[in-house]
Protein backbone atom coordinates (compact mmCIF):
# COMPACT_ATOMS: atom_id res chain seq x y z
CA UNK A 1 0.00 0.00 0.00
CA UNK A 2 2.48 2.92 1.00
CA UNK A 3 5.18 1.01 -1.60
CA UNK A 4 5.55 4.17 -3.24
CA UNK A 5 7.38 6.69 0.01
CA UNK A 6 9.09 3.18 0.41
CA UNK A 7 10.51 3.05 -2.83
CA UNK A 8 11.27 6.94 -3.12
CA UNK A 9 12.97 6.79 0.50
CA UNK A 10 14.90 3.39 -0.56
CA UNK A 11 15.92 5.27 -4.04
CA UNK A 12 16.98 8.49 -2.22
CA UNK A 13 18.74 6.70 0.40
CA UNK A 14 20.73 4.39 -2.24
CA UNK A 15 21.72 7.71 -4.15
CA UNK A 16 22.88 9.34 -0.92
CA UNK A 17 25.32 5.92 -0.06
CA UNK A 18 26.76 6.04 -3.57
CA UNK A 19 27.51 9.56 -2.88
CA UNK A 20 28.71 9.30 0.30
CA UNK A 21 30.59 5.87 -0.20
CA UNK A 22 31.98 6.04 -3.62
CA UNK A 23 31.90 9.78 -5.52
CA UNK A 24 32.82 11.46 -2.15
CA UNK A 25 35.86 9.62 -1.51
CA UNK A 26 36.80 9.32 -5.09
CA UNK A 27 36.77 13.33 -5.48
CA UNK A 28 38.76 13.73 -2.06
CA UNK A 29 41.32 11.40 -3.49
CA UNK A 30 41.35 13.05 -6.93
CA UNK A 31 41.74 16.49 -4.83
CA UNK A 32 44.65 15.35 -2.80
CA UNK A 33 46.98 14.75 -5.68
CA UNK A 34 46.33 10.90 -6.04
CA UNK A 35 48.34 10.14 -9.75
CA UNK A 36 45.71 9.76 -12.77
CA UNK A 37 47.11 6.57 -13.17
CA UNK A 38 45.69 4.86 -9.83
CA UNK A 39 42.89 7.39 -9.96
CA UNK A 40 41.71 9.82 -13.31
CA UNK A 41 39.28 12.70 -12.39
CA UNK A 42 36.03 12.75 -13.41
CA UNK A 43 36.68 15.28 -16.31
CA UNK A 44 39.75 12.67 -17.46
CA UNK A 45 37.41 10.17 -17.67
CA UNK A 46 34.78 11.64 -19.68
CA UNK A 47 37.53 12.71 -22.30
CA UNK A 48 39.11 9.34 -22.73
CA UNK A 49 35.16 8.55 -22.86
CA UNK A 50 34.76 10.78 -26.06
CA UNK A 51 38.01 9.95 -27.39
CA UNK A 52 36.80 5.91 -27.30
CA UNK A 53 33.69 6.86 -28.41
CA UNK A 54 35.21 9.13 -31.70
CA UNK A 55 37.74 6.29 -32.72
CA UNK A 56 35.18 3.80 -32.35
CA UNK A 57 37.09 1.77 -30.38
CA UNK A 58 34.61 1.03 -27.56
CA UNK A 59 31.80 0.16 -29.56
CA UNK A 60 33.73 -2.32 -31.70
CA UNK A 61 35.74 -4.11 -28.80
CA UNK A 62 31.63 -4.67 -26.95
CA UNK A 63 30.25 -5.49 -30.54
CA UNK A 64 33.62 -8.40 -30.93
CA UNK A 65 32.98 -9.36 -26.59
CA UNK A 66 28.95 -9.43 -27.48
CA UNK A 67 29.09 -11.50 -30.67
CA UNK A 68 31.72 -14.51 -28.82
CA UNK A 69 29.62 -14.40 -25.54
CA UNK A 70 26.37 -15.13 -27.72
CA UNK A 71 27.57 -17.50 -29.68
CA UNK A 72 29.28 -19.59 -27.12
CA UNK A 73 26.09 -19.26 -25.04
CA UNK A 74 23.71 -20.56 -27.70
CA UNK A 75 26.37 -23.68 -28.48
CA UNK A 76 26.08 -24.27 -24.84
CA UNK A 77 22.36 -23.94 -24.71
CA UNK A 78 21.51 -26.35 -27.59
CA UNK A 79 24.26 -28.92 -26.68
CA UNK A 80 23.73 -28.87 -22.94
CA UNK A 81 19.72 -28.67 -22.71
CA UNK A 82 19.10 -32.18 -25.06
CA UNK A 83 21.53 -34.02 -23.27
CA UNK A 84 20.40 -33.33 -19.91
CA UNK A 85 16.66 -34.03 -21.03
CA UNK A 86 17.82 -37.17 -22.45
CA UNK A 87 20.08 -38.05 -19.13
CA UNK A 88 17.39 -36.73 -16.86
CA UNK A 89 15.12 -39.23 -18.57
CA UNK A 90 17.47 -41.90 -18.54
CA UNK A 91 18.51 -43.65 -15.40
CA UNK A 92 20.88 -46.05 -17.00
CA UNK A 93 22.76 -43.11 -18.92
CA UNK A 94 22.74 -40.70 -16.07
CA UNK A 95 24.85 -43.50 -14.44
CA UNK A 96 27.34 -43.81 -16.90
CA UNK A 97 27.82 -39.95 -17.35
CA UNK A 98 27.44 -39.04 -14.34
CA UNK A 99 31.53 -39.53 -13.31
CA UNK A 100 32.90 -38.16 -16.07
CA UNK A 101 30.53 -34.97 -15.45
CA UNK A 102 31.17 -34.60 -12.14
CA UNK A 103 35.09 -35.16 -13.00
CA UNK A 104 34.81 -32.52 -15.72
CA UNK A 105 33.08 -30.11 -13.36
CA UNK A 106 35.81 -28.91 -11.12
CA UNK A 107 38.14 -28.59 -14.01
CA UNK A 108 37.14 -24.71 -14.19
CA UNK A 109 36.84 -22.82 -17.32
CA UNK A 110 39.68 -20.49 -16.93
CA UNK A 111 41.76 -23.76 -16.66
CA UNK A 112 41.12 -24.41 -20.42
CA UNK A 113 42.42 -21.06 -21.73
CA UNK A 114 46.01 -22.15 -21.99
CA UNK A 115 45.16 -25.16 -23.88
CA UNK A 116 43.24 -23.42 -26.05
CA UNK A 117 46.00 -21.31 -27.04
CA UNK A 118 48.23 -24.27 -27.42
CA UNK A 119 45.11 -26.09 -30.04
CA UNK A 120 43.67 -22.95 -31.74
CA UNK A 121 45.68 -19.96 -31.09
CA UNK A 122 44.04 -16.95 -30.96
CA UNK A 123 41.90 -17.75 -33.55
CA UNK A 124 38.02 -17.32 -32.27
CA UNK A 125 37.79 -20.85 -31.79
CA UNK A 126 39.68 -21.41 -28.53
CA UNK A 127 37.16 -18.53 -27.56
CA UNK A 128 34.23 -20.14 -29.03
CA UNK A 129 35.43 -23.65 -26.65
CA UNK A 130 36.06 -21.86 -23.82
CA UNK A 131 32.46 -19.75 -22.93
CA UNK A 132 30.42 -23.46 -24.48
CA UNK A 133 32.79 -25.01 -21.80
CA UNK A 134 31.75 -22.46 -18.88
CA UNK A 135 28.11 -22.60 -20.15
CA UNK A 136 28.04 -26.15 -20.59
CA UNK A 137 27.90 -27.58 -16.95
CA UNK A 138 26.21 -24.83 -15.10
CA UNK A 139 23.31 -25.72 -18.06
CA UNK A 140 23.60 -29.48 -18.25
CA UNK A 141 22.68 -30.36 -14.32
CA UNK A 142 19.70 -28.39 -13.30
CA UNK A 143 18.55 -29.11 -16.96
CA UNK A 144 18.80 -33.09 -15.72
CA UNK A 145 17.17 -32.12 -12.12
CA UNK A 146 14.86 -30.37 -13.56
CA UNK A 147 13.85 -33.87 -15.95
CA UNK A 148 13.60 -36.06 -12.84
CA UNK A 149 11.54 -33.59 -10.72
CA UNK A 150 8.79 -33.69 -13.23
CA UNK A 151 5.59 -34.56 -11.45
CA UNK A 152 5.11 -38.51 -12.92
CA UNK A 153 1.39 -38.15 -12.44
CA UNK A 154 1.08 -35.90 -14.54
CA UNK A 155 2.67 -37.85 -17.59
CA UNK A 156 0.76 -40.54 -16.27
CA UNK A 157 -2.42 -38.76 -16.44
CA UNK A 158 -1.99 -37.34 -19.94
CA UNK A 159 -0.75 -40.81 -21.31
CA UNK A 160 -4.35 -41.98 -19.65
CA UNK A 161 -5.87 -39.18 -22.26
CA UNK A 162 -4.19 -40.75 -24.82
CA UNK A 163 -1.58 -38.26 -25.71
CA UNK A 164 1.16 -39.36 -27.87
CA UNK A 165 4.98 -39.42 -26.84
CA UNK A 166 5.70 -36.06 -28.75
CA UNK A 167 2.38 -34.45 -27.18
CA UNK A 168 3.51 -35.56 -23.71
CA UNK A 169 7.23 -34.09 -24.39
CA UNK A 170 5.66 -30.70 -26.09
CA UNK A 171 2.80 -30.22 -23.93
CA UNK A 172 3.57 -31.80 -20.76
CA UNK A 173 7.43 -32.54 -19.79
CA UNK A 174 8.70 -29.22 -21.77
CA UNK A 175 6.58 -26.84 -20.41
CA UNK A 176 7.37 -28.34 -16.76
CA UNK A 177 11.00 -27.71 -17.02
CA UNK A 178 10.97 -24.50 -18.78
CA UNK A 179 11.18 -22.41 -15.38
CA UNK A 180 14.28 -24.39 -14.25
CA UNK A 181 15.65 -24.20 -17.44
CA UNK A 182 15.39 -20.13 -17.70
CA UNK A 183 16.51 -20.01 -14.14
CA UNK A 184 19.58 -22.13 -15.27
CA UNK A 185 20.28 -20.02 -18.70
CA UNK A 186 20.58 -16.93 -16.23
CA UNK A 187 23.53 -18.17 -14.44
CA UNK A 188 24.85 -19.23 -17.25
CA UNK A 189 24.73 -16.25 -19.22
CA UNK A 190 26.85 -14.50 -15.74
CA UNK A 191 29.10 -17.46 -16.00
CA UNK A 192 29.49 -16.96 -19.49
CA UNK A 193 30.47 -13.35 -19.93
CA UNK A 194 32.75 -13.58 -17.01
CA UNK A 195 34.61 -16.52 -19.26
CA UNK A 196 34.79 -14.75 -22.36
CA UNK A 197 36.15 -11.45 -20.22
CA UNK A 198 38.97 -13.95 -18.61
CA UNK A 199 39.74 -15.04 -22.26
CA UNK A 200 40.13 -11.94 -23.55
CA UNK A 201 42.42 -10.78 -20.92
CA UNK A 202 44.69 -13.48 -21.61
CA UNK A 203 44.53 -14.29 -25.77
CA UNK A 204 43.46 -12.13 -27.76
CA UNK A 205 43.64 -9.01 -29.82
CA UNK A 206 39.88 -7.71 -29.86
CA UNK A 207 37.14 -7.56 -27.32
CA UNK A 208 36.42 -5.64 -23.99
CA UNK A 209 38.59 -7.93 -22.25
CA UNK A 210 41.57 -7.15 -24.37
CA UNK A 211 40.62 -3.64 -24.20
CA UNK A 212 41.40 -3.11 -20.47
CA UNK A 213 44.34 -5.29 -20.18
CA UNK A 214 45.70 -3.02 -23.39
CA UNK A 215 44.79 0.20 -20.98
CA UNK A 216 46.58 -1.53 -18.26
CA UNK A 217 49.56 -1.55 -19.88
CA UNK A 218 49.21 1.67 -21.53
CA UNK A 219 48.83 3.16 -17.99
CA UNK A 220 45.27 3.97 -19.37
CA UNK A 221 43.51 3.87 -16.14
CA UNK A 222 40.29 6.07 -17.22
CA UNK A 223 40.03 3.48 -20.02
CA UNK A 224 40.03 0.22 -17.68
CA UNK A 225 37.32 1.78 -15.74
CA UNK A 226 35.06 2.67 -18.83
CA UNK A 227 36.14 -0.65 -19.77
CA UNK A 228 34.56 -2.06 -16.32
CA UNK A 229 31.77 -0.01 -16.69
CA UNK A 230 30.57 -0.98 -19.64
CA UNK A 231 30.91 -4.87 -18.57
CA UNK A 232 28.75 -4.54 -15.75
CA UNK A 233 26.32 -2.27 -17.76
CA UNK A 234 25.99 -5.32 -20.38
CA UNK A 235 25.85 -7.92 -17.37
CA UNK A 236 23.15 -6.46 -15.92
CA UNK A 237 21.05 -5.50 -19.24
CA UNK A 238 21.44 -9.06 -19.56
CA UNK A 239 20.45 -10.25 -15.87
CA UNK A 240 17.72 -8.01 -16.01
CA UNK A 241 16.86 -9.94 -19.30
CA UNK A 242 16.52 -13.42 -18.34
CA UNK A 243 14.65 -12.19 -15.04
CA UNK A 244 11.99 -10.51 -17.49
CA UNK A 245 11.54 -13.78 -19.17
CA UNK A 246 11.14 -16.17 -16.07
CA UNK A 247 8.48 -13.44 -14.73
CA UNK A 248 6.91 -14.26 -17.84
CA UNK A 249 6.72 -17.61 -17.89
CA UNK A 250 5.74 -17.79 -14.01
CA UNK A 251 2.31 -16.01 -15.10
CA UNK B 1 33.64 -39.11 26.06
CA UNK B 2 32.17 -36.06 25.37
CA UNK B 3 33.51 -36.33 21.87
CA UNK B 4 32.08 -39.81 21.33
CA UNK B 5 28.79 -38.08 22.21
CA UNK B 6 29.07 -35.34 20.29
CA UNK B 7 29.71 -37.81 17.18
CA UNK B 8 26.58 -39.71 17.98
CA UNK B 9 24.44 -36.47 17.49
CA UNK B 10 26.52 -35.46 14.96
CA UNK B 11 25.44 -38.70 12.97
CA UNK B 12 22.57 -38.21 10.14
CA UNK B 13 19.37 -40.26 11.41
CA UNK B 14 19.36 -44.00 10.30
CA UNK B 15 17.19 -44.76 7.55
CA UNK B 16 13.91 -46.62 8.27
CA UNK B 17 14.10 -50.14 8.71
CA UNK B 18 14.42 -52.42 5.31
CA UNK B 19 11.46 -53.12 3.38
CA UNK B 20 10.01 -56.14 3.80
CA UNK B 21 10.97 -58.74 1.18
CA UNK B 22 7.76 -58.80 -1.31
CA UNK B 23 8.13 -55.12 -1.33
CA UNK B 24 11.76 -55.26 -2.17
CA UNK B 25 11.30 -57.57 -5.25
CA UNK B 26 8.37 -55.02 -5.98
CA UNK B 27 10.67 -52.06 -6.02
CA UNK B 28 13.99 -54.17 -7.80
CA UNK B 29 11.58 -54.65 -10.63
CA UNK B 30 10.00 -51.42 -10.93
CA UNK B 31 13.61 -50.47 -11.75
CA UNK B 32 14.18 -52.71 -13.72
CA UNK B 33 11.60 -52.10 -15.81
CA UNK B 34 12.98 -48.08 -15.68
CA UNK B 35 15.66 -49.71 -17.17
CA UNK B 36 18.18 -49.59 -13.68
CA UNK B 37 20.68 -50.93 -13.32
CA UNK B 38 20.53 -54.46 -10.97
CA UNK B 39 23.45 -54.80 -8.84
CA UNK B 40 26.61 -53.25 -7.70
CA UNK B 41 28.75 -54.67 -9.48
CA UNK B 42 26.94 -53.20 -13.04
CA UNK B 43 26.59 -50.07 -11.41
CA UNK B 44 30.29 -49.62 -11.28
CA UNK B 45 31.32 -51.45 -14.55
CA UNK B 46 28.40 -48.64 -15.97
CA UNK B 47 29.89 -45.78 -14.22
CA UNK B 48 33.74 -46.59 -15.07
CA UNK B 49 32.44 -47.26 -19.18
CA UNK B 50 32.59 -44.14 -20.17
CA UNK B 51 35.64 -42.70 -18.40
CA UNK B 52 37.82 -45.48 -19.85
CA UNK B 53 36.44 -44.93 -23.44
CA UNK B 54 37.15 -41.30 -23.30
CA UNK B 55 41.06 -42.47 -21.44
CA UNK B 56 41.38 -44.12 -24.49
CA UNK B 57 40.57 -42.00 -27.36
CA UNK B 58 42.76 -39.91 -25.74
CA UNK B 59 45.15 -41.91 -25.85
CA UNK B 60 44.45 -42.84 -29.41
CA UNK B 61 44.29 -39.52 -30.63
CA UNK B 62 47.68 -38.27 -28.86
CA UNK B 63 49.35 -41.43 -30.37
CA UNK B 64 47.77 -41.02 -33.89
CA UNK B 65 50.29 -38.79 -37.00
CA UNK B 66 50.14 -35.17 -36.73
CA UNK B 67 48.71 -34.60 -33.16
CA UNK B 68 51.18 -35.47 -31.22
CA UNK B 69 53.15 -32.12 -29.95
CA UNK B 70 49.83 -30.17 -28.68
CA UNK B 71 48.55 -33.59 -27.41
CA UNK B 72 50.56 -35.52 -25.29
CA UNK B 73 49.28 -38.74 -24.21
CA UNK B 74 47.56 -39.80 -20.87
CA UNK B 75 50.88 -41.91 -19.85
CA UNK B 76 52.82 -38.51 -20.62
CA UNK B 77 51.10 -36.43 -18.56
CA UNK B 78 50.76 -39.05 -15.84
CA UNK B 79 54.86 -39.01 -15.89
CA UNK B 80 54.59 -34.91 -15.69
CA UNK B 81 52.38 -35.36 -13.13
CA UNK B 82 54.86 -37.86 -11.31
CA UNK B 83 58.07 -36.01 -12.10
CA UNK B 84 56.43 -32.63 -10.27
CA UNK B 85 55.63 -33.90 -7.61
CA UNK B 86 58.55 -35.38 -6.63
CA UNK B 87 60.72 -32.75 -7.49
CA UNK B 88 58.23 -30.41 -5.34
CA UNK B 89 57.28 -28.15 -7.75
CA UNK B 90 53.91 -28.55 -7.69
CA UNK B 91 53.30 -28.21 -3.92
CA UNK B 92 55.18 -24.70 -4.64
CA UNK B 93 52.31 -23.55 -7.07
CA UNK B 94 49.15 -25.37 -5.35
CA UNK B 95 50.41 -23.83 -1.93
CA UNK B 96 51.05 -20.51 -3.02
CA UNK B 97 47.56 -20.79 -4.97
CA UNK B 98 45.80 -21.97 -1.57
CA UNK B 99 47.20 -19.29 0.51
CA UNK B 100 45.97 -16.65 -1.74
CA UNK B 101 42.93 -17.67 -2.25
CA UNK B 102 42.34 -18.69 1.78
CA UNK B 103 43.73 -15.53 2.40
CA UNK B 104 41.31 -13.46 0.02
CA UNK B 105 38.43 -15.69 1.14
CA UNK B 106 39.15 -15.05 4.58
CA UNK B 107 38.67 -10.55 4.19
CA UNK B 108 35.72 -11.50 1.62
CA UNK B 109 33.93 -13.57 4.45
CA UNK B 110 34.54 -11.26 7.23
CA UNK B 111 33.60 -8.20 4.88
CA UNK B 112 30.39 -9.79 3.63
CA UNK B 113 29.24 -11.99 6.84
CA UNK B 114 29.68 -8.24 8.74
CA UNK B 115 28.41 -6.09 6.34
CA UNK B 116 24.91 -8.25 5.60
CA UNK B 117 24.19 -8.89 9.39
CA UNK B 118 24.53 -5.18 9.53
CA UNK B 119 22.29 -4.17 6.48
CA UNK B 120 19.78 -6.65 7.82
CA UNK B 121 19.65 -5.38 11.17
CA UNK B 122 19.11 -2.10 10.15
CA UNK B 123 16.55 -0.09 7.43
CA UNK B 124 18.67 2.52 7.30
CA UNK B 125 22.21 0.91 6.96
CA UNK B 126 20.33 -1.74 4.23
CA UNK B 127 18.95 1.26 2.10
CA UNK B 128 22.14 3.41 1.87
CA UNK B 129 24.53 0.41 1.01
CA UNK B 130 22.15 -1.23 -0.90
CA UNK B 131 22.98 1.87 -3.93
CA UNK B 132 26.72 1.29 -3.85
CA UNK B 133 26.04 -2.83 -2.82
CA UNK B 134 23.94 -2.64 -6.42
CA UNK B 135 26.28 -0.38 -8.35
CA UNK B 136 29.74 -2.61 -8.10
CA UNK B 137 28.05 -6.18 -8.04
CA UNK B 138 27.52 -6.41 -11.81
CA UNK B 139 31.06 -5.50 -12.55
CA UNK B 140 32.08 -9.40 -13.39
CA UNK B 141 35.69 -9.93 -10.72
CA UNK B 142 37.68 -10.30 -14.49
CA UNK B 143 37.75 -6.81 -14.94
CA UNK B 144 38.95 -5.83 -11.63
CA UNK B 145 42.08 -7.76 -12.46
CA UNK B 146 43.90 -4.33 -14.87
CA UNK B 147 42.80 -2.31 -12.16
CA UNK B 148 44.48 -4.08 -9.23
CA UNK B 149 47.47 -4.43 -11.27
CA UNK B 150 47.42 -0.65 -11.45
CA UNK B 151 46.82 0.08 -7.83
CA UNK B 152 48.85 -2.86 -6.24
CA UNK B 153 51.09 -4.14 -8.87
CA UNK B 154 51.84 -7.78 -9.77
CA UNK B 155 51.76 -10.28 -6.85
CA UNK B 156 50.36 -11.29 -3.80
CA UNK B 157 48.07 -8.44 -2.89
CA UNK B 158 46.62 -8.00 -6.56
CA UNK B 159 45.49 -11.69 -6.43
CA UNK B 160 43.86 -10.94 -2.98
CA UNK B 161 42.18 -8.08 -4.24
CA UNK B 162 40.86 -9.40 -7.54
CA UNK B 163 39.95 -12.53 -5.23
CA UNK B 164 37.96 -10.52 -2.78
CA UNK B 165 36.07 -8.70 -5.66
CA UNK B 166 34.92 -11.96 -6.71
CA UNK B 167 33.59 -13.10 -3.88
CA UNK B 168 32.91 -10.76 -1.45
CA UNK B 169 28.78 -10.46 -2.82
CA UNK B 170 27.92 -13.74 -3.03
CA UNK B 171 28.78 -13.99 0.80
CA UNK B 172 26.97 -10.48 1.45
CA UNK B 173 23.75 -10.96 -0.30
CA UNK B 174 23.46 -15.03 0.74
CA UNK B 175 24.10 -13.25 4.34
CA UNK B 176 22.22 -10.86 3.71
CA UNK B 177 18.66 -12.94 2.63
CA UNK B 178 19.62 -15.91 5.20
CA UNK B 179 19.38 -13.17 8.10
CA UNK B 180 16.53 -10.95 6.80
CA UNK B 181 14.70 -14.51 6.68
CA UNK B 182 15.63 -15.72 9.91
CA UNK B 183 12.37 -17.60 11.68
CA UNK B 184 10.15 -14.63 12.87
CA UNK B 185 7.81 -16.90 15.34
CA UNK B 186 11.46 -17.66 16.93
CA UNK B 187 12.34 -14.42 16.97
CA UNK B 188 8.67 -13.19 18.31
CA UNK B 189 8.65 -16.34 21.01
CA UNK B 190 12.39 -14.86 22.29
CA UNK B 191 10.67 -11.06 22.33
CA UNK B 192 7.57 -12.65 24.44
CA UNK B 193 10.22 -14.32 27.19
CA UNK B 194 11.31 -11.11 27.36
CA UNK B 195 14.88 -11.10 25.30
CA UNK B 196 16.85 -8.30 24.33
CA UNK B 197 17.95 -7.64 20.90
CA UNK B 198 21.58 -8.31 21.45
CA UNK B 199 20.22 -11.53 22.45
CA UNK B 200 17.75 -12.00 19.59
CA UNK B 201 20.68 -11.12 17.62
CA UNK B 202 23.26 -13.89 19.00
CA UNK B 203 20.78 -16.38 20.01
CA UNK B 204 18.05 -16.57 17.23
CA UNK B 205 19.11 -14.80 14.02
CA UNK B 206 22.17 -15.95 13.52
CA UNK B 207 22.10 -19.38 14.57
CA UNK B 208 18.97 -19.65 11.95
CA UNK B 209 20.93 -17.96 9.40
CA UNK B 210 23.76 -20.28 9.78
CA UNK B 211 22.80 -22.58 6.75
CA UNK B 212 22.08 -19.60 4.77
CA UNK B 213 25.45 -18.12 5.54
CA UNK B 214 27.34 -21.45 4.90
CA UNK B 215 25.66 -21.51 1.72
CA UNK B 216 26.89 -18.44 0.19
CA UNK B 217 30.50 -19.36 1.69
CA UNK B 218 30.33 -22.47 0.29
CA UNK B 219 29.44 -20.83 -3.22
CA UNK B 220 32.01 -18.27 -2.89
CA UNK B 221 34.59 -20.37 -2.51
CA UNK B 222 34.50 -21.95 -5.71
CA UNK B 223 34.65 -18.32 -6.99
CA UNK B 224 37.64 -17.68 -4.93
CA UNK B 225 39.33 -20.93 -6.49
CA UNK B 226 38.57 -19.39 -9.92
CA UNK B 227 39.66 -16.20 -9.12
CA UNK B 228 43.03 -16.91 -7.78
CA UNK B 229 44.19 -18.98 -10.89
CA UNK B 230 42.94 -16.23 -13.16
CA UNK B 231 44.68 -13.42 -11.69
CA UNK B 232 47.72 -15.73 -11.08
CA UNK B 233 47.58 -16.19 -15.13
CA UNK B 234 48.20 -12.23 -15.40
CA UNK B 235 48.98 -11.04 -12.29
CA UNK B 236 51.91 -13.18 -10.33
CA UNK B 237 55.36 -15.10 -10.43
CA UNK B 238 54.46 -18.45 -8.90
CA UNK B 239 50.90 -20.67 -8.37
CA UNK B 240 48.69 -23.08 -10.77
CA UNK B 241 47.40 -20.23 -12.60
CA UNK B 242 51.23 -18.96 -13.38
CA UNK B 243 52.40 -22.50 -13.99
CA UNK B 244 49.92 -23.15 -16.67
CA UNK B 245 50.11 -20.51 -18.47
CA UNK B 246 53.82 -20.11 -18.17
CA UNK B 247 53.82 -24.03 -19.83
CA UNK B 248 52.16 -22.83 -22.85
CA UNK B 249 54.24 -19.71 -23.57
CA UNK B 250 57.22 -22.89 -23.41
CA UNK B 251 55.31 -25.43 -25.15
CA UNK B 252 54.61 -27.49 -22.47
CA UNK B 253 51.15 -29.15 -23.16
CA UNK B 254 51.76 -31.86 -20.73
CA UNK B 255 52.18 -29.66 -18.14
CA UNK B 256 49.04 -27.92 -19.01
CA UNK B 257 46.63 -30.69 -18.96
CA UNK B 258 48.99 -32.07 -15.49
CA UNK B 259 47.83 -28.36 -13.86
CA UNK B 260 44.79 -28.95 -14.70
CA UNK B 261 44.23 -32.44 -13.72
CA UNK B 262 45.59 -30.92 -9.97
CA UNK B 263 43.38 -27.91 -9.98
CA UNK B 264 39.92 -30.15 -10.43
CA UNK B 265 41.07 -32.15 -7.93
CA UNK B 266 41.97 -29.32 -5.67
CA UNK B 267 38.65 -28.01 -6.41
CA UNK B 268 37.38 -31.48 -5.40
CA UNK B 269 38.96 -31.37 -2.22
CA UNK B 270 37.59 -28.10 -1.14
CA UNK B 271 34.23 -28.55 -2.20
CA UNK B 272 34.22 -31.85 0.03
CA UNK B 273 35.91 -30.07 2.82
CA UNK B 274 33.36 -27.34 3.07
CA UNK B 275 31.05 -29.61 2.59
CA UNK B 276 31.91 -31.57 5.80
CA UNK B 277 32.74 -28.40 7.09
CA UNK B 278 29.01 -27.35 6.64
CA UNK B 279 27.49 -30.41 7.98
CA UNK B 280 29.31 -29.87 11.01
CA UNK B 281 28.30 -26.42 12.04
CA UNK B 282 24.80 -26.47 10.73
CA UNK B 283 23.79 -29.19 12.72
CA UNK B 284 25.43 -28.33 16.01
Amino acid sequence: MSDRPNLARALALGALGVLLLIVLPWTLAVLSGVRPIILPSGWQLLDAAGFLMRTDTLLHATWVSLVRVNLGFLLAVVTAVPLGIVLGRSPLLFAAFEPVVESFRFVIPFAWIPLAILWFGTSEFGKLFIIWYAGFFVLLLPTIEAVQGIDKDLIAAARTLGATRWTIFWRVAFPAIVPDLLLAMRVAFAVCWIAILAAELVASRAGLGYMITDARELLQTEVVIIGMVVIGCIGAIYNAFFIRLQRLVQY
Amino acid sequence: MMAGSDDIRLRPRRPAAAPPAARRAELQRRRRAAGEPRTRMQVLALRLALPLVLVALWAMAAHSPGVAPVLPGPEAVLATLWQMTTSGELFVHVAASLQRAFAGFVVAGIIGVTIGLAMSQSRLVNDILAGPVELLRPISSIAWIPLAILWFGIGFNSVVFVIVASCVFIILLNTLAAAQNADRDLVNAALTLGATPRQIFTKVTVPSAMPGIMLGLRIAMTGAWGGVLIAEMIATREGLGYMIVRAQASYRPDIVIAGMIVIGMVGYALNRLFLALQRRITHV
